[in-house]
């Protein structure tokens, strides 16, 4: 008869790091039941850890209460996030009769080219099965000599995010198995302001 | 989407909150501050950001909410909007630690750090992100419909910042020190059963 770990050596050896006992060790190894128990204790202790560092101390509080005092007297957004880029689509290959010829089961190849201020975003939509393969290059023009890369987001028509991914410092990124779809993208930098797209068809 | 309750049915809507800071009800503002703040912090203690980094998240989070209230279409989805803003700052917050730890190869994150920060493998996702903010409020809901004592007990041992040793939990609650363990333990199973109750437990 199978003998499970007690849920007080459980808890203690999630909660107090203490050791079990050389048998109740060998059993947690090939009992899928209580490896279950174990796995839920670590979650538990991972969620209460995650509360004890997440509860806003006073000071907190009080700063976050008073930015609405300090929004109301100087409603101007000070602060990058507000201030995107507005990146809009100057060029896109389904436009150049010419280059019209690359298609792969019924859904076609094509370029597109996005442009911003200072920026550029290069797009390549590619036909995965019923699905796109998006590859991007954000090209910065007068790049200030900070290679650091960027978080690419796909979002639905409520701006929550659907894809999300990060480039590598040259600003290539690669998105896999994006449903086609009417998107907006979100470009966020480290050092500059962030790019928005307000429509990005992926066909 | 998640949506969060208020805890009491006589708590304003987070609809009706967002409309009165709109008319410039500081009150109201002040309202969802508390309602939010845990919540908003939650996102950077996800990806192991250290305590002062998550104040910055959240002042910059909060900041940008005061700015774009009025861009914010259905209320309702607030809590979408904070968590993908914290992740944007939050990453933003990581990358530029990175660029410093990259000047700075010495740098090394002391005892200190470690205890307040949670060890993170990887970036977690947007979904990651949903999931833990739908835990918290199930563990905040769960917490509430302790046994006081058991409330009383938990919170002092896993949810106070100071984070009090077991003499300190002993004098407070009366309790003699060898039983704190034990009792902890009780405890515990009690709140996985309520959680267990209200859909959450189960890994995956
Ligand atoms: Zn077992």
């Amino acid at each position: 008869m199978t003998v499970h770990v007690s849920p007080d050596e459980l808890l203690s050896l999630v909660f107090d790091a203490t050791d079990l006992s050389a048998a109740a060790a060998h059993h947690l190894e090939t009992c899928a039941h209580c490896r279950q128990q174990e796995a839920e204790l670590r979650l538990l202790a991972t969620d209460l850890t995650i509360a004890r560092l997440s509860e806003p101390g006073p000071a907190a509080l009080a700063r976050y209460q008073a930015l609405f005092a300090q929004v109301q007297q100087q409603p101007a957004p000070l602060q990058r996030l507000a201030n995107r880029l507005r990146a809009v689509l100057t060029w896109d290959s389904r436009q150049q009769p010419l280059l019209q010829g690359v298609r792969s089961g019924g859904a076609a190849v094509y370029r597109q080219l996005y442009a911003a201020e200072d920026v550029e975003l290069e797009l390549m939509v590619e036909p995965a099965g019923s699905l796109r393969r998006v590859e991007g290059d954000l090209i910065v023009e007068m790049d200030a000599g900070v290679d650091a890369p960027a978080l690419v987001e796909l979002l639905d028509s409520h701006g929550e995010p659907v894809y999300s991914v990060e480039t590598d410092a040259d600003g290539i990124f690669r998105i896999e198995g994006v449903q086609p779809g009417r998107y907006q993208a979100m470009i966020t930098r480290v050092h500059a302001a962030p790019i928005e797209v307000t429509t990005l068809e992926i066909v | 989407m998640i949506q969060l309750r208020p805890s009491h049915q006589d708590e304003p809507s987070t609809t009706n909150l967002v409309h009165r800071c709109l008319q410039g009800d500081a009150n109201a503002w002040g309202q969802l501050v508390a309602r939010y703040a845990r919540l908003v912090h939650a996102v950077p203690v996800r990806h192991g950001l250290a305590p002062h980094e998550v104040d910055d998240v959240g002042q910059e989070v909060f900041l940008a909410l005061a700015q774009n209230l009025h861009t914010i279409d259905d209320p309702e989805r607030l809590p979408g909007w904070l968590v993908t803003t914290a992740r944007r700052v939050t990453w933003r917050v990581i990358q530029r630690r990175r660029h410093e730890e990259s000047l700075d190869q010495f740098a090394d994150s002391g005892e200190e750090e470690r205890r307040t920060t949670l060890p993170v493998a990887r970036m977690p996702t947007p979904e990651d992100l949903l999931v833990t903010w739908g835990r918290q409020e199930v563990l905040t809901q769960g917490m509430a419909r302790l046994q006081p004592r058991c409330r009383e007990l938990l919170t002092r041992l896993f949810l106070d910042h100071d984070e009090p040793s077991y003499d300190e939990i002993s004098a407070a609650l009366g309790l003699p020190k060898g039983s704190i363990g034990p009792t902890r333990n009780r405890c515990l199973q009690q709140l996985r059963t309520i959680l267990e109750g209200l859909g959450v437990g189960a890994v995956g």
